[in-house]
């Protein structure tokens, strides 16, 4: 589905006369293979690079050096911007600076109308992907009147209304509560697990991780690990050299490992940690 | 007490078809020195509370008294307000505006009307506290990465001297080194400064970790008002109001439920997860 090699990208900053005066690489060797229907998650430290990488995955940015392909279409190729744009979308951080309507489901409408769909197609999409998202019931609503979460899943849904096969979110939750992060985290993940869109999330929050199937860590512009999340999460020292903290779920769950509690891998909530402490209790005979 | 609030009321969009309460008739008390951590769903007021508390705000009714004055009597200078209350918005580093970090700092004590040698000592003092090193003085804050331009947002509201400063989720969006970097400063202020602390955080592991006394907020009200430990027990009303507690402190909470004598007082994941690996080992 989308395929890197070797991607290089560096940003120059100028001075007045526009002169360089410094070079900072942002990607550096990166490489990857996305196959089709997976569910990728990025995670790294601030400047590490995950953002710099999601923008190549629609052509908003070309490598310095490499080549990004996505659906075998080369990125660099103008010709093929458009058609790109229309298989991978994305969504960015903050829901305000993406919705431009003044009504809902206008604002899900205004992709596929730009892409010349007939009226009644668009409409049809409108219904459907607002109802993806469980957004349905605020159809008619000024976006304004919304909270951070609702706002975010309509801007999914102006996504998903021009049907691509894959949609990069760019730390979608990140000005989002608790409950708003939640309720994207969950619309993203059936958007996978249902419809089979390829979804590429960036995040800093580890938790967010659990459903992928792969994870990436970046960091200085690198792919420095990759793995299922339940691997990620048994490398905490390594991960805390990248800066990047461990859940406190995963952390008991560590804890009591190395204590000699038989905690499986793959115990990610709260929930399935609470049972498995009781279980091995009962097994101590307590 | 140097902060009371006292029978707040707040309406937004008062007399039109969107009209809606944001605050209910508040009550609260904040002695000198606290760290109050506040906690709410999205729209239960914390924001608006805040910016009262600021005299950004006027309240329909009831008022605020800092250190015994009313601020919103006609006579008090909410001017002098605001350098003894810092308020720091949620995202501070898109208000950066300045040339340079040394410049942009000194903006607001030269705008409460410090002196211009105060007002210079005051800020770079303020840069020290924050962490940002000579050698950035004077770079452009656009050039800066996103925790160290928060750090210079900060210190702009340091600089003005305040008595109490209020952060709105001052580590939204940062990383867990910015996080820590940014929490640490601000646990400093308040232990060594002796700064007053009110931060509105969503994160109830920090919530947990260091404030003093966390006051929860829901549909206007104050729903809930005490220490960390106190607030976080009943994690099912917590819930109610759409708010989560420490998960250490869940996993603790729920194992009690099903019967394990384990002990309460435990605050972060670490402390949890020795309690449940001394009852263990003591059982078996």
């Amino acid at each position: 589905m989308i395929k890197a090699r070797n991607v290089a990208f560096e940003y120059n900053r100028r001075d007045n006369n526009n002169n360089v005066v410094s070079i900072e690489r942002a990607l550096d060797g990166v490489d990857f293979d996305i196959k089709p229907g997976e569910f990728i998650s990025i995670i790294g430290h601030n400047g590490s690079g995950k953002s710099t990488l999601a923008k190549h995955l629609n052509a908003l940015i070309t490598p310095t050096e490499g080549t990004v392909w996505v659906d075998s279409l080369d990125t660099s190729d103008e010709l093929n911007t458009l058609k790109i744009r229309q298989t991978t979308g994305m969504v960015f951080q903050n829901p305000d600076n993406q919705i431009i309507a003044d009504v809902v489901e206008e604002d899900v409408a205004f992709g596929p109308e730009n892409m010349g769909v007939p009226t009644e197609e668009i409409w049809e999409r409108v219904n459907k992907s607002l109802m993806t998202v469980d957004m349905l019931e605020r159809r008619s609503d000024s976006p304004n009147h919304l909270s951070g979460g609702q706002k975010q899943r309509v801007a999914i849904a102006g996504v998903l209304s021009m049907r691509p096969r894959c949609i990069v979110l760019d730390e979608p939750t990140a000005m989002l509560d608790p409950a708003g992060r939640r309720d994207v985290i969950d619309a993203v993940t059936k958007l996978n697990k249902k419809e089979g869109i390829n979804i590429i999330l960036i995040t800093h929050y580890m938790e967010e991780i659990i459903h992928s199937d792969r994870v990436f860590v970046m960091n200085k512009g690198k792919i420095v690990m990759e793995g299922s999340p339940s691997y990620i999460f048994e490398r905490a020292p390594e991960l805390e050299e990248y800066g990047l903290g461990l859940p406190a779920v995963t952390r008991i769950a560590h804890i009591l490992r190395n204590g000699n509690i038989n905690i499986p891998a793959d115990v990610f909530s709260p929930d399935e940690l609470v049972s498995c402490i009781l279980e091995n209790l009962r097994q101590y005979g307590c | 007490m140097q902060i009371i609030v006292d029978h707040l009321n707040y309406t937004y969009s008062k007399g039109l078809v969107y009209e809606r309460k944001a605050l209910d008739d508040i009550n609260l008390v904040i002695n000198r020195g606290e760290y109050v951590c506040i906690i709410g769903h999205t729209g239960s007021g914390k924001s608006t509370l805040i910016q009262l508390l600021d005299g950004l705000l006027k309240p329909d009714s009831g008022t605020i008294y800092f250190d015994g004055k009313d601020i919103f009597d006609g006579d008090y200078q909410l001017k002098n307000l605001c350098g003894r209350v810092g308020l720091v918005f949620q995202y501070p580093e898109y208000q950066l505006f300045e040339t340079s970090v040394i410049e942009d700092v000194k903006f607001g004590p030269r705008n409460i009307g410090m002196s211009s040698l105060d007002t210079d000592v005051a800020s770079y003092e303020a840069l020290k506290m924050v962490g940002i090193g000579d050698e950035l003085l004077d770079v452009s804050p656009l050039e800066l990465s996103g925790g160290e331009k928060r750090r210079v947002a900060i210190a702009g509201i340091l600089a003005m001297k305040p008595e109490v400063i209020i952060l709105d989720e001052p580590t939204a969006g940062l990383d867990t080194k910015g996080r820590n970097d940014i929490l640490e400063l601000v646990n400093r202020l308040n232990r060594e400064n002796n700064i007053t602390v009110i931060l509105v955080s969503h994160n109830m592991e920090d919530v947990a970790k260091y404030a003093d006394r966390v006051v929860v907020m829901a549909e206007g009200k104050i729903y809930s008002d005490g220490t960390p430990k106190e607030v976080f027990a009943d994690y099912r009303s917590l819930r109610e109001v759409g708010l989560d507690i420490p998960e250490g402190m869940y996993i603790i909470e729920r194992l009690r439920e099903a019967g394990i004598p384990v002990r309460t007082d435990i605050m972060t994941a670490e402390e949890a997860a020795a309690e449940i690996l001394r009852f263990i080992s003591e059982e078996s």
